[in-house]
């Protein structure tokens, strides 16, 4: 076997644990039935609402019957909503993805210079402002920063929407709040790998060659740099997929993120296991896709 | 050289971003909307459109189906007597109930109301195959609906049953049209309706938004808003950050410590009403600690309802004196017996065979407004009369597992107290919600049968004070204060929040 069937192996046993996972822990947080009753339901509504949803059966016979239907492709119903669970969920891609996609650009396309920034000015006071924001953007709560934002931007200043997905306008709150921890994260690796590179020799053999500053930096330092930032640049590509609860939330998006939030409180086991599925999907494929560029580009992992 | 020049450029930088955030409010193009919309920020959504086979929880439920449905009665805003809506007049002979229909109701395809339409209506309702618990809810009481006038139908109860009229306020008997109905079939009903209400559906987004144009030949008169925009707006402060930027006229669920600062905001204020119900602990009289009497005549005793009421409530609630509402049959203005009596709490306490077990003190944090400060309160109050409590907020589905199982000690919880004491009693009875939770006794029984089925109102008064002796004897439960529904509302909106909770648009409650 050569090592990519080895890791597609890998990634369907993952998928298998996760799919696994997902269904036994919904399980153990007990039955949707008794959320989805009126106050003065009885205890023999209680019995026929289970026993029409299914849940009657024991959770081996409840899982074999969730795996031999998600071969052939179906997700179950949604509790909730009585349809398809994929449908429920595939409809709200677009909008996670309108939110997810101009965060991602953002956070990768600002956080690369500012992290090279603040290292070629390590410790100087440009350093210390990047760092300070850097450190305030991880620390702060994505619900802090979002419901501060609506409150100074949007209702003191009353210069973009307060929530919702219609104009462009209604973009720029939750792409900052989602933007903000990513690009902090993203600056502090930047930074310290590139601290790191600029200490090797050969960085000091090409700054003896007399190349000139920016030619060391963004050629011969930056390059090597960038190995670990791409690889979590990789991963948050994967988390597009599976939405921002929080933030969703606070802006009340209709995406993946507040349908998951409404799923777990309602137990919407169909829909929690195809959110889940998913994701897993996309991330599951995204590391697959690093690990074969890997073996592709840097000769020392395919001789391994 | 290079650290100062950064340093400056920073600072200009820094100067430009003050001076955009300085501007200050700008013309708002975003917000400007159609003439005479009405938009609500809204707490929670609605999964399907289609009342019949819909699922609770049911609050939200309460607050929507009403903009675009009409059911055959409805309560009266204020004290939730009967008052016509669909039907005119309705007459009891025994088993059954004839009820005269509105003449000309129009529904949002333009057809007309006429007898086969409400026939058609309950007839999905009781489907056998509909498993909804509304539907299991209706079967026990109404055995058929048949046509017996072109605006005539005849209820048939399953027992003599003087509630019969109260049940059809409820909207899960919202009248549909059948010939529109079943051109568009049962999955097209679930996002565009068509019912007899003020405003018709356009357009239904899952956890999105609903549009609802005015219905023009509505039956009550010409509804104020050409168009009505629901919003799903989860977050309070978001809820609130809206109505005060004008982007929404209306909001639900105001937390009641945003009270005051929406009054104090301009252009907006806060609007309440107390509603059908009232929050509660609910003991378990069957084991543990809470099984002795003295120890939940103590509970009782020791919460001084008034100080949560105004403290906790800014005074909008109002402090339960009886286990009924004033607005309930069988209450009793005259007679006021839950007080606050720490002395009194303590010697109950006294003769009780408590030793200092811990008494688990379960309910859902975050599920009512304000419960985890009243709930810190009373767990304070229990404290002082020497209760050993152990305060457990929890999540919401893990808590009704534990109480769906009768294993909580007490909580705090809602329950409805409609216009008749029979909707409350009913559940305490041996076969009832709480069977895990009280036993009643022989007499119990024999009272709730007698007033389900008496058509002597004198006779279930009589028979309801009775109830209230023997649980002010046997204390299941200790009511605290009844539950206040608050809205924030823009000036300019001219609209009543109802007892029953229903966003309630028609033209007598709402203008612009």
């Amino acid at each position: 076997m050569n090592q990519f069937t080895v890791r597609l192996l890998r990634t369907f046993l993952t998928l298998w644990g996760v799919v696994t996972l997902t269904f036994v822990l919904g399980r153990l947080t007990g039955d949707p039935v008794a959320l989805m009753l009126p106050q003065t339901a009885t205890m023999e509504d209680y019995a026929r609402l289970k026993d029409a949803l299914g849940l009657n059966e024991s959770v081996s016979t409840q899982y074999i019957i969730y795996l031999s239907n998600l071969v052939r492709g179906d997700f179950g119903t949604s509790l909730a909503y009585s349809r398809p669970a994929l449908d429920v969920v595939a409809e709200r891609i677009p909008a996670t993805l309108e939110l997810g996609i101009p965060s991602f650009i953002l956070s990768v396309f600002l956080s690369i210079p500012l992290g090279v920034w603040a290292a070629c000015r390590r410790n100087g006071f440009t350093d210390r402002a990047i760092m300070t924001f850097s450190l305030a953007g991880q620390a702060m709560p994505s619900f802090f920063i979002g419901i501060a934002l609506i409150l100074i931007f949007g209702v003191s200043l009353r210069l973009t929407p307060t929530f919702g997905r219609d104009t462009f306008a209604h973009l720029i709150l939750p792409t900052i709040t989602l933007t903000i921890y990513p690009l902090a994260f993203l600056i502090r690796l930047t930074r310290s790998s590139m601290l790191e590179v600029l200490n090797e020799t050969y960085i000091n053999a090409a700054r003896a060659k007399g190349l000139r500053e920016w030619r060391v930096i963004f050629v011969h330092a930056l390059r090597n740099a960038l190995i670990p930032v791409v690889t979590i640049i990789g991963l948050q590509i994967a988390g597009l997929i599976s939405g921002a609860a929080i933030v969703e939330t606070v802006f009340a998006w209709p995406g993946i993120g507040l349908l998951a939030v409404q799923s777990i409180g309602a137990r919407d086991y169909p829909v929690i296991q195809t959110i889940v599925l998913i994701s897993a999907i996309a991330f599951s494929l995204t590391n697959l896709l690093i690990d074969s560029t890997y073996i592709l580009i840097d000769p020392r992992i395919r001789a391994s | 050289m290079a650290a100062r020049q950064s340093r400056r450029e920073f600072l200009k930088t820094m100067g430009i971003l003050s001076a955009a955030t300085a501007i200050g409010p700008l013309p708002r193009p975003f917000l400007i909307q159609p003439a005479r919309t009405l938009t609500i920020g809204i707490n929670a959504w609605i999964a399907t459109l289609d009342v019949h086979p819909a699922i609770g929880p049911n609050l939200i439920g309460s607050r929507l189906y009403g903009l675009f449905h009409d059911t055959l009665v409805q309560n009266d805003p204020v004290d939730g007597s009967l008052q016509p809506m669909l039907a005119t007049e309705w007459e009891n002979d025994g088993l059954e109930w004839r009820f005269k229909l509105r003449e000309g109701v129009v529904f949002h395809d333009g057809s007309v109301m006429t007898a086969d339409d409400v026939v058609y209506s309950f007839g999905r309702l009781l489907d056998p195959a509909n498993e909804s618990a509304f539907s299991a809810n209706m079967k026990r009481f109404i055995a058929r609906v048949e046509e017996t006038d072109d605006l005539e139908v005849t209820f048939t109860s399953v027992n003599t049953d003087p509630l019969l009229p109260f049940r059809l306020t409820s909207y899960w008997t919202s009248i549909i049209p059948r010939a529109g109905s079943e051109a568009l079939g049962a999955e097209a009903l679930m996002t565009r309706p068509i019912g007899a209400g003020p405003y018709k559906v356009v357009e239904f987004r899952a956890d999105d938004r609903m549009v609802l144009d005015r219905h023009s030949e509505y039956w009550e008169g010409m509804p104020a808003a050409s168009q009505v925009i629901v919003r799903y707006i989860p977050e309070p402060s978001t809820r609130i950050g809206a109505l005060q930027t004008g982007e929404v006229d209306l909001i639900t669920q105001v937390p009641a410590d945003q009270i005051t600062i929406l009054d104090a905001a301009a252009g907006v204020n806060a609007v309440s009403t107390r509603v059908q119900g009232y929050i509660l602990n609910l003991f378990n009289t069957v084991k543990g600690p809470t099984a002795d009497v003295n120890v939940r005549r103590a509970m009782t005793l020791a919460i001084d309802r008034d100080l949560i009421v105004d403290e906790l409530w800014s005074g909008r609630s109002r402090a339960m004196t009886d286990f009924l509402l004033p607005t309930t049959f069988g209450f009793d203005p005259e007679r006021s017996f839950i007080r606050y009596d720490p002395d009194a709490a303590r010697a109950a306490l006294e003769a009780s065979s408590y030793a200092g077990e811990p008494i688990n003190f379960q309910f859902t944090g975050g599920y009512y407004a304000n419960d985890a400060l009243v709930s810190s309160a009373i767990d304070q109050m229990w404290r002082e009369i020497g209760l050993n409590i152990n305060l457990d907020p929890m999540e919401t589905a893990g808590y009704l597992d534990l109480y769906f199982a009768g294993e909580v000690m007490t909580n705090l919880q809602s329950f409805g107290s409609e216009a008749d004491a029979q909707f409350f009693f009913e559940n305490w009875a041996s076969e009832g919600l709480f069977t895990t939770y009280y036993r009643p006794s022989a007499e119990f029984d024999e009272l709730i049968l007698r007033a389900s089925q008496s058509l002597d109102q004198s006779q279930r008064y009589a028979d309801f004070r009775r109830i209230v002796e023997i649980f002010e004897n046997d204390l299941p439960l200790s009511p605290l204060y009844q539950n206040v529904d608050i809205f924030g509302v823009r000036d300019g909106v001219t609209w009543h929040p109802r007892l029953d909770s229903l966003i309630d648009l028609r033209p007598h409650n709402f203008s612009l």
